[in-house]
């Protein structure tokens, strides 16, 4: 599915992340954690393009094709979806506007035609529903007003909606009280499937009591430094990252 | 009659004077049944419950304006009215004898007559006004909305796109009377190649309300001069303008409100998108009288800047003689956010129609203050069309 080579990032002229390499099976849930500016949130910008992340080196091939060539709104087509950890507020486009958009132009790229209005909404109100979200929210502007929770809830809403391949979440517990917490992870949950893969961006192993990860990962200066099953992240509450950078040193 | 403005004349720095200086004004002449059929023909039916007017370069289009009460055509050039209403207007905003009356008095020169709109005391109309232009045309058009009374009035410029030398100088003058009710909107949607210049004055008596929502998209080059007064007591104003500017038009606007009595107060929202090589201006000239008291004035002016060579000016001005008196103000410029961008292209969104509706969320701002849902939706179709890929992004939610 996603294949990470000595990937090499420079964000603001500075070196973030610094030969990373990464393998990610369809099926399999990746838990990447690490302490702060340890470059988690900018592999995830990486991967799905965002302007200002510029790769001076490595490759990343996904289902084969190079992922690094595609322009952010390619990557989406092609299947990878971004759950960002700071949602923005988009006053004055609603919400089904957006999801129907981003749905379309998945779909044309398929070569499939737009989705009919009455079969939208059916999908949209299911998936609403998976998530505990009121209608209302349809059609308010996109994230705008939301509380922390509402926005990651959208954000997820977005992902069911969209049904990508690989998904990557940048901190979606963040700012989660436990009952949100909760039905996020159920969200994501949802998902999985042998087709499709996650990868969790994450400071707190709580998230992974409910989202099981095959794999658990550390990233420090840009690199991972460790990688091990679930146990790994119960091991990093209980002791901190310290003593895996020393042993990684 | 006072000489064409010229750039030293504060109030026009920004206008596209050489172009209007071209333009031979008092070429007028009375268009063909052939040019008002061509136009009248094209427009879309009327809304149910709505009388029609439709004027071609100034003239009524008779067989394509419905016959309505307190709705007539003063077919009399010029005149002591509109003598009258012209003095009238400048007494009241201080602008008597400057250049800002200059095509105003224009119009009442060369005007073929005067459109006449009078809602009496407690009554109710809703008007479309089709504003067509063939040749160059100096409209006129006075309304008089009397106490208690409700007019919603959907103003529609447009013209003939197979004539190259197209003008037109409109004067609109509105009385509303004491708790009077105006719905405005106005949506200026000329050929490329049309010059625009029109000049505004309205009152507002005792409680009087006016909502004017203005879509400035069309013509080579649009000027637009507002004399607005505030003259009763709490009278209310919500004046809300959305331009977009592309290729290398050029959108003025300068507005005056006076504010000359107590607990008058406006809300103006300006929210312009300039586009390749054209250039914007918005000049929002709040006045507030010595002796009022309780005035409130809240002013929003925000431009946008999105590629290629574009100019967007803004010039939020108070002039304030009062003490008792609340004024907000602010004005802002800016480019096309770049995390919403990113985020609308995470989305698999193309980048064109991201930039749409990035633009259309800008311009919404404007439109969600239209107090009449089905008014609303109208504006909202126009814009999409200016706008593709935005079109769903409307109010209705699928």
């Amino acid at each position: 599915m996603l294949e990470i080579k000595d990937l090499r990032t420079r964000v603001g002229g500075r070196e973030v992340l610094g030969g990373l390499n990464l393998t990610v099976n369809k099926g399999e849930v990746h838990a990447i954690m690490g302490p702060n500016g340890s470059g988690k949130s900018t592999l995830a910008y990486t991967l799905a393009g965002r302007p200002g992340y510029e790769v001076t080196g490595g490759s990343v091939s996904y289902r084969g094709s190079d992922l690094l060539a595609l322009a952010p709104e390619e990557r989406a087509q092609e299947g990878v979806f971004l759950g960002f950890q700071y949602p923005v507020e988009i006053p004055g486009v609603n919400n089904v506007y957006l999801l129907k958009a981003a749905l379309n132009a998945a779909r044309k790229h398929r070569g499939l035609p737009e989705v009919d209005a009455f079969e939208f909404l059916t999908l949209v109100r299911e998936k609403m529903k998976v998530m505990q979200m009121d209608e209302a929210f349809l059609s308010r502007g996109v994230n705008e007003g939301f509380s922390g929770g509402e926005k990651k809830r959208n954000e997820i809403l977005q992902m069911l909606v969209l049904e990508p391949t690989l998904a990557l979440l940048d901190e979606t517990d963040s700012g989660l009280d436990i009952d949100a917490l909760k039905v996020v992870a159920h969200g994501v949950n949802t998902l999985r499937s042998p087709e499709r893969s996650i990868v969790l961006v994450t400071h707190y192993q709580r998230l992974l009591d409910y989202i099981k990860p095959d794999y658990v990962h550390v990233l420090a200066r840009g690199r991972i430094i460790k990688s091990g099953g679930p146990d790994l992240a119960r091991e990093l509450e209980a002791r901190g990252y310290d003593w895996v950078i020393a042993e990684a040193a | 009659m006072s000489a064409l403005p010229t750039h030293r004349d504060e109030n026009w720095k920004y206008a596209n004077l050489r172009a209007l200086a071209r333009v031979r004004f008092d070429d007028t002449t009375t268009p063909s049944a052939a040019d008002v059929s061509a136009l009248t023909d094209a427009l879309p039916d009327r809304q149910h419950g709505t009388a029609r007017v439709v004027l071609v370069d100034g003239h009524l289009a008779a067989g394509a304006s419905s016959s309505t009460a307190g709705v007539h055509f003063d077919s009399t050039r010029g005149g002591v009215a509109a003598a009258d209403r012209i003095a009238a207007a400048d007494a009241r905003s201080g602008a008597a004898a400057t250049a800002d009356r200059h095509f105003a008095s224009l119009n009442q020169r060369h005007s073929p007559g005067t459109l006449c709109v009078e809602v009496p005391a407690g009554g109710e109309l809703d008007l479309e006004l089709w504003l067509a232009a063939t040749r160059i045309g100096h409209p006129s058009v006075r309304i008089r909305v009397d106490e208690g009374a409700r007019l919603r009035l959907a103003e529609r410029m447009l013209g003939s796109t197979n004539a190259s030398a197209l003008a037109s100088n409109l004067h609109l003058s509105i009385d509303c009377g004491a708790s009077a009710r105006l719905e405005l909107t106005r949506v200026q949607a000329f050929g490329a190649t049309h010059q625009h210049v029109e000049t505004l004055d309205i009152a507002l008596g005792q409680a009087a309300e006016c909502h004017l929502t203005q879509v400035t998209s069309g013509g080579h080059s649009s000027r637009s001069s507002a004399f607005v007064t505030h003259s009763g007591r709490a009278s209310r104003l919500h004046w809300n303008v959305a331009m977009l500017a592309r290729e290398t038009q050029v959108h003025d606007a300068y507005v005056r409100i006076s504010h000359n009595a107590d607990e008058a107060h406006t809300v103006q929202r300006f929210r312009g998108i300039g586009t390749e090589r054209s250039r914007l201006a918005f000049n929002g000239h709040m006045y507030v009288a010595a002796g009022t008291r309780d005035v409130r004035t809240e002013q929003s002016l925000k431009g946008l800047l999105a590629g290629g060579e574009a100019e967007v000016d803004l010039r939020p001005q108070l002039e304030i003689h009062a003490d008792a008196v609340q004024a907000a103000h602010g004005a802002t410029l800016g480019k096309l956010d770049a995390d919403m961008l990113f985020y609308l292209l995470s989305r698999g969104i193309p980048p064109a129609q991201a930039e749409s509706l990035l633009k259309w969320a800008f311009i919404s701002d404007v439109l969600r203050h239209v107090p009449t849902p089905a008014v609303r939706r109208q504006v909202e179709a126009l814009l999409a069309d200016l706008l593709p890929g935005s079109a769903a992004a409307r109010s209705e939610v699928a």
